[in-house]
């Protein structure tokens, strides 16, 4: 196993946030009045949720972060994020991505799109209705109360169902592609990842007339390479491939210069790897 | 550092963190310690807490404490799966339900009452002394909306009760004063302390809420009488605990509940706001410390609509069905009522507009989520009428099948051949919800749109008019004042309909209304027929429409239904008056007189004759009772008359007077007085004597325990007369 020194800043970073963040995202997942989570908090009612004080900080963060660093927020601080790369360490359940994959792979990855069209509608059609009537509220002093969440079940609306299938489902998925959710469902990361084409800060290779990093995408995580709308911009590709290969730099910065002393040629300013 | 070293540190970050999260588990977990389980209403959440983090520590147990919505609850536990050792919360009839299904080992017994309370900020700077103030122009109010229950909900069905009691058209006042809406509810005291508005609506254990400032923050207690006028919201006072029969920790639950009622609990609960039963104030609020179990009106409403339909009285009876939906609801009939509705408008000959409402049924439901309204609570304890209910989908399934029985032509959706003039004033319905009070407005329009959308103009007439004049000052007069001019294009009376749009341009200037009125009469043309001069020889005195009470409101409905050509409904509204529906006023002859005219004008000259007789002879000494006399001597006179209306005029003005039935309470004899008035008069048009008699032998049971038995014999006889 290869592990490297800036995965540990990332495993660190990680666990930091998600230590924040755990009663947030338990509840979030399995009891959360809204059909949609995490999006309604501060109208909820729910006052045993930490979502009320922790979304708007949360979504300053992931702005200010994917202005700055394109989708490095679920590489470097989302709880799911957290878990989906602790399943992806159980490696006997893990598939390995075989050419056959990578073909799948390609071709699920756009559902990211639709995911995040079903979450606007989802958004609009079960958090902002007028006639929502808050009945299913269930509030409990601690996040670990399962009896809470068996009743939150009972008495809520179908969606909540479904919504627990999704979190179990993306669970399990995640056992056996290495950030199952990040990958193909996530509406956020898909919005974030938007930010990877504008972002001040950008992985690239350092010169135009550098080879590309043979690694990629095998190695990532994400099964990516930089700069596309999937790169969680960990950074691990930083450290993985050759040295000097690649480097996080202001997008809009002269590259320096080549080898001979010459100015590097323009189309490496665009941030392609 | 090796390579080897970081991967052992990346693996040991993980299991810190899954260390960390399993000792938290443990840590509330307890293994091994006797677990107690409390549910309670969601609103006790941080007293409950505290309290049995409280009783944890002075027994040596863990609580496993879970809040929600107490008749969630109550439903859980009476017939799903749900077994609290103890439960806690406010008294609605879920309590009831337990107590029948012999699930309660003990209680409930009241442990405090939380009653409504007015905020202001410190100093009460707007001088607010109780709810009438809250409707005062230029103050500035907070509210939740009324889906968010019981936060939202509560305070606006108080509000329109006290307007219905004792202050007419205070909730609409309220309600326009409203300068923050505050989702959840729980943050109107930090609006209220941030200054944003001058007062709200809460629950007085709501003060406790933490990072509240109590110095930042002023209380005006609410009159009990006011409180008292609450109906479905009074349960939420009152606050009781019960222990569970087939509880896990019976003497654990026996212990905990026994605290709350005593030292321990007064303790606790004072510091969190309530009234805690050992305090001599609770005995203020002992009206509220009872189980209430209210009486539901829509079975009742469903029952009434049905015997409409047995009995021929078909418009009536869309009408009812339809006010099932919007008037009383949201209620567990809607689709039935749909579906009902679209069968009598079929065979009636309106395929048109049968579709219209079954395709309404299909589109709408069945209904999404938890209710109330559908809890099987309600059916143990229901003690109204057996009506075939079934579930939303088999009404859905038998309109899917009548559609396919229509014609193609009248199945498909219609609008396209809509009128420019009518197109211009189309609106969107309101839709009606839960926690909607009742007479603000919304629940008329949402009615009236629905009869407009059937075709029928006069009905929705007189929906629209409700709106303007008995929900004065509802924030959706203008659309109903603009809509009330296309009713009036629609039923032939385009004068009528120009004189609707410009009062909507000159009273609603600046609004869509408005603007969608001017467009209209742009559209409607010059050359218009006027109203063809009044049949009666005796010409309706004006009236200025005033909404200071609720007589001054019936008298304005009343005079502007004559307005609007419905004299019929007119003479109604006067029947109504002097039978006391709109209570006590002085306007009695005057009622008598309007009522002679606008008999008269409905088609029954006898009948107006008769009723200005009445009025000379009861009120003799009244101005009133004098221009009755001139009438009748005017109308002798006239030679204006044809032969038949003379001949009915000098029956009336000969015979001996009938008695007038003079018993107007409890509210099915208001309603059968009110039907004989119509068959005295001998006005049996639109069914109306029959549909009042009907109302005295059916929806007036669900007035929680006032219905007079013996009314059944003279009402079934009435009814027998007006069919």
């Amino acid at each position: 196993m290869t592990v490297k020194r800036i995965t540990i800043y990332r495993r660190l970073s990680q666990a930091a946030f998600f230590g924040v963040t755990a009663a947030w995202l338990t509840i979030g997942s399995l009891r959360c009045p809204f059909g949609v989570p995490f999006v309604s908090c501060q109208s909820c009612p729910s006052t045993d949720c930490p979502g009320r004080s922790l979304q708007l900080p949360f979504i300053g963060l992931a702005a200010l972060s994917g202005a700055l660093f394109g989708r490095a927020f679920c590489g470097w601080a989302c709880p799911v994020g957290f878990i989906m790369d602790v399943a992806g360490k159980l490696p006997k359940l893990r598939a390995t991505i075989s050419a056959r994959f990578t073909a799948i792979d390609r071709w699920l990855k756009p559902l990211k799109w639709p995911a995040l069209a079903a979450a606007i509608y989802l958004v609009f059609a079960l958090n902002f209705t007028e006639a929502r009537a808050f009945p299913y509220v269930v509030r409990t002093s601690s996040a670990f109360n399962i009896g809470a969440v068996r009743l939150a079940q009972a008495l809520g609306d179908p969606a909540q169902t479904v919504r627990l299938g999704v979190v179990i489902g993306a669970l399990a998925a995640g056992l056996i592609v290495s950030r199952a959710w990040c990958r193909y469902l996530c509406p956020l990361g898909a919005v974030l990842g938007l930010l990877n084409k504008c972002s001040l800060f950008a992985i690239r290779r350092d010169r135009e007339d550098l080879p590309r990093c043979e690694t990629l995408p095998r190695d990532c995580i994400m099964h990516t390479r930089p700069g596309t709308t999937d790169c969680v911009m960990c950074g691990e590709c930083v450290e993985g491939c050759p040295r000097g290969i690649l480097r996080l730099r202001a997008r809009y910065a002269a590259d320096p210069p080549t080898d001979d002393g010459n100015e590097a040629p323009r189309a490496a300013r665009r941030g392609a790897s | 550092m090796s390579r080897r070293a970081l991967s052992w540190i990346d693996a040991g970050i993980i299991l810190a963190t899954a260390a960390v999260t399993g000792a938290l588990y443990v840590s509330y977990a307890r293994p091994g310690t006797p677990t107690l389980v409390v549910w309670s209403c969601g609103g006790n959440y941080h007293s409950l807490d505290a309290f049995s983090r409280r009783f944890e520590r002075a027994h040596d147990c863990r609580v496993r404490y879970t809040a929600a919505p107490v008749q969630y609850l109550l439903e859980e536990v009476a017939f799903g799966g749900g077994k609290p050792d103890v439960l806690v919360g406010r008294a609605g009839p879920g309590w009831q339900a337990l107590r029948k299904l012999g699930k309660l080992a003990e209680g409930p017994d009241f442990f405090a009452a939380d009653p409504y309370v007015i905020i202001t900020p410190a100093g009460n700077p707007a001088g607010i002394t109780g709810l009438r103030d809250l409707g005062e122009p230029g103050v500035r109010v907070a509210f939740s909306p009324r889906a968010m229950r019981p936060k939202g909900k509560c305070p606006a069905h108080l509000m329109a009760m006290v307007a219905s009691r004792f202050f007419p058209g205070l909730d609409e006042r309220w309600e326009n004063n409203a300068v923050v809406a505050d989702d959840c509810g729980r943050g109107l005291p930090s609006a209220i302390m941030r200054g944003e508005a001058d007062a709200a609506i809460v629950a007085r254990s709501m003060l406790a809420y933490p990072g509240l400032d109590p110095d930042a923050l002023e209380v005006v207690p609410i009159a009990v009488e006011h409180l008292d006028a609450m109906k479905v919201c009074r349960a939420t006072i009152g606050q009781c605990v019960g222990v569970l029969s087939g509880a896990a920790q019976p003497e654990l639950a026996r212990r905990y509940r026994a605290e709350m009622l005593g030292e321990p609990g007064r303790e606790v609960f004072e510091q969190f706001g309530y009234i805690h039963i050992s305090s001599p104030e609770v005995h203020l609020y002992d009206a509220f410390l009872q189980v209430f179990t209210p009486t539901r009106s829509p079975p009742w409403q469903v029952h009434l609509a049905d015997r409409l339909a047995e009995e021929g009285l078909v418009r009536e009876a869309v009408r009812r069905y339809l006010k099932v939906i919007h008037t009383f609801g949201p209620n567990e009939f809607e689709a039935l009522c749909r579906y009902r509705a679209g069968e009598l408008l079929a065979a009636q000959g309106r395929p048109a507009a049968a579709a219209q409402q079954w395709r309404r049924l299909i589109r709408d439901y069945p209904r999404r989520g938890p209710n109330e309204w559908g809890s099987p609570v309600f059916a143990l304890l229901s003690t109204g009428p057996d009506l075939d209910l079934q579930p939303d989908e088999e009404y859905v399934r038998l309109a899917r099948q009548a559609l396919r029985r229509l014609p193609p032509a009248d199945r498909r959706r219609r609008g396209a051949a809509e009128e420019p003039v009518i197109a211009a004033t189309r609106i969107s319905a309101p839709r009606v919800i839960d926690g909607d009070p009742p007479k603000n407005g919304t629940r008329e329009l949402a009615l009236a749109e629905d009869l407009f959308s059937v075709g029928e103009y006069d009905y929705a007439t007189r929906d629209y008019l409700k709106v303007l004049h008995l929900c004065y000052p509802s924030r959706h007069r203008p659309e109903a004042s603009l809509r009330l001019g296309a009713c009036a294009h629609l039923r032939g009376r385009p004068d009528l309909a120009r004189r609707q749009w410009e009062w909507t341009v000159e009273q609603f200037p600046g609004t869509d209304a408005a603007r969608r009125a001017a467009a209209a009469l742009k559209l409607l043309g010059a050359d218009e027929p006027r109203r063809a001069e009044t049949r009666c020889p005796v010409a309706m005195p004006p009236w200025t429409p005033a909404y200071d009470t609720w007589a001054e409101r019936g008298m304005s409905y009343g005079m502007a239904l004559y307005e609007h050509d419905l004299p019929l409904f007119a003479f109604k509204e006067m029947m109504k008056l002097l039978h006391g529906v709109y209570r006590r006023h002085r306007f009695g002859p005057q009622a008598r007189y309007r009522a002679g005219i606008a008999a008269w004008e409905a088609g029954h000259p006898g009948a107006g004759v008769l009723q200005w007789r009445i009025c000379a002879h009861r009120h003799a000494e009244s101005p009133w009772g004098e221009r009755s006399r001139r009438a009748i001597e005017a109308v002798m006179r006239s030679p204006d008359l044809t032969e038949a209306q003379r001949a009915q005029v000098e029956a009336a003005a000969a015979g001996p007077l009938p008695a007038i039935p003079a018993r107007d309470s409890p509210g099915c004899w208001q309603r059968c007085s009110l039907a004989q008035e119509f068959l005295i008069a001998g006005i049996l048009d639109e069914g109306q004597a029959a549909m009042e008699f009907l109302k005295a032998l059916t929806v007036t049971r669900a007035s929680g325990g006032k219905y007079d038995d013996s009314v059944v014999p003279v009402a079934e006889e009435g009814l027998r007369r007006a069919l």
